[in-house]
């Protein structure tokens, strides 16, 4: 009889193991796929990090044209690049707030042929998204637009 | 030997045994799942508030860009703390870094008001954005009516009257007084109460005990800026972020400058127009249609 009943608690005792496995296979199957979800999420913001940057950009008095005095939309001042490479090298510190880990560089297509690039920092990211944004680059001596492209590497990860 | 007197003793016992080791258990297990629920909504919450941030962080791109737009937007009801550098809810905290924001360090409600204005001197520096909820009544005393009405963004929760002792409390979370050149009385009311004395060159506020020192700036963007900062320290702080970056632009203004001017012959037209010093040159807008007019390129 006391051997019945030393056997009943020790069941009972294995039946409360057995249960608190599963139950912890279960949370950790469970904390994965909210890890997975969550990862997701984060490639998704860092995707639309790149958009984010380039609206930013497009926006940025440092670089926009002005034809007959009034700021245009999607479009670079053909010497204010010339400039910009130097001076936000300068305030890389300034810039980093603004454009975060991403390399930029605006290549202007059918006019000088020139590649600017504009701000590099990889940091030690390791992943990477990137973002082209047709723009027009204008040349306030010679009155003249052209096509560019903007090539926004925006990195993530480690 | 009563044999069966014990057995039945030891059945009884056996018995209540049983039942205090099924509560022990019982609780145990409540609790560890109590203490998973728990945690699980801690992270819930957190995972919620850093999406919320980024969506609104993204928001606030787009409105930065469009400039002299005002628009309301929809947003969870969080409580939004706005500091110069950063804006947090529940607890996770996004940096402003570069961007100009001026609100109040508060922002409680279900609806966000987001206005920009571009800061030009005369050529544009950045934009400022101005964040407030509806709930944030501003009440501008006096004239300040007629000197800034016009600047003020829709959506706001503004009223205008002659003098402070015309205000009736309405249990906002916050009140802003807004006086024109003039450091004026705040009526005694319970609640979030502040002040700001606004000219066409400097601001001054008051938390509600005394009037801080004047803060100078230029330009109506700051005019509207210090109708929605919360106070002296916010302002001042923009106010610095503001100038940093016009010495930013400036020398790269300068730079195009000098680099378009060696792109000319001496005593060519062009060359002379753009032999300026942009810190001491103080006819800009001149200068600029002067270029225009000869068909040089212009400086902003």
């Amino acid at each position: 009889m006391k051997k019945k009943a030393q056997l009943k608690i020790w069941t009972t005792i294995a039946i409360l193991i057995v249960f608190f496995v599963i139950l912890m296979f279960g949370f950790i199957f469970y904390t994965q796929v909210e890890k997975i979800s969550f990862e997701r999420t984060q490639r998704e913001a860092e995707a639309r990090r790149s958009i984010d940057v380039a609206q930013v950009l497009t926006n940025l008095p440092e670089l926009q044209c002005s034809v007959g005095a009034v700021e245009r939309g999607i479009c670079f001042d053909y010497y204010k690049l010339e400039v910009a490479e130097e001076s936000i090298n300068d305030e890389w510190l300034y810039y980093y707030g603004m454009f975060g880990y991403s390399d930029i560089e605006v290549k202007d297509l059918s006019g000088s042929g020139k590649n600017f690039t504009l701000y590099e920092n990889q940091g030690d990211k390791t992943s990477y998204t990137t973002g082209f944004i047709p723009i027009s680059i204008y040349d306030p001596i010679e009155r003249l637009f052209s096509f560019g492209v903007i090539k926004v590497k925006s990195y993530y990860g480690q | 030997m009563n044999i069966q007197g014990t057995r039945n003793k030891r059945g009884i016992i056996e018995a209540q045994l049983t039942w205090v080791f099924i509560l022990i258990v019982g609780v145990i297990i409540l609790l560890f799942f109590v203490g998973i629920a728990q945690k699980q909504k801690q992270i819930s919450d957190t995972k919620n508030a850093a999406e919320i941030l980024q969506q609104l962080d993204g928001i606030l791109t787009g409105a930065e860009v469009s400039t002299g737009t005002a628009s309301l937007v929809n947003i969870p009801k969080l409580d939004i703390e706005l500091t110069c550098d950063a804006f947090t809810i529940e607890g996770v905290t996004k940096q402003l870094d570069a961007r100009v924001v001026f609100g109040p360090d508060l922002i409680q409600g279900r609806q966000l008001v987001m206005y920009n204005l571009d800061w030009s001197v005369p050529y544009r520096v950045t934009n400022f954005l101005y964040l407030t909820s509806p709930n944030v009544r501003y009440v501008l005393v006096g004239e300040a009516e007629q000197e800034l009405e016009s600047l003020l963004p829709e959506y706001i929760t503004y009223e205008s009257i002659p003098t402070s002792d015309n205000f009736t409390d309405k249990k906002n979370y916050k009140v802003r007084f807004v006086f024109w050149d003039k450091q004026g009385n705040i009526p005694d009311v319970r609640g979030d109460i502040s002040a700001v004395s606004i000219n066409d060159n400097s601001a001054s506020f008051n938390n509600g005990l005394t009037w801080s020192p004047s803060i100078a700036y230029e330009g109506d963007a700051f005019k509207v800026g210090a109708v929605f900062a919360e106070n002296s320290e916010q302002f001042n702080c923009t106010v610095k972020k503001a100038e940093e970056k016009k010495r930013i632009v400036t020398e790269l203004y300068q730079d195009r400058i000098n680099l378009l001017k060696s792109k000319y012959s001496a005593g060519e037209a062009c060359r002379e127009l753009l032999d300026i010093n942009l810190t001491a040159f103080y006819d800009l807008e001149s200068r600029n249609y002067d270029l225009q007019l000869q068909s040089c390129p212009t400086i902003y």
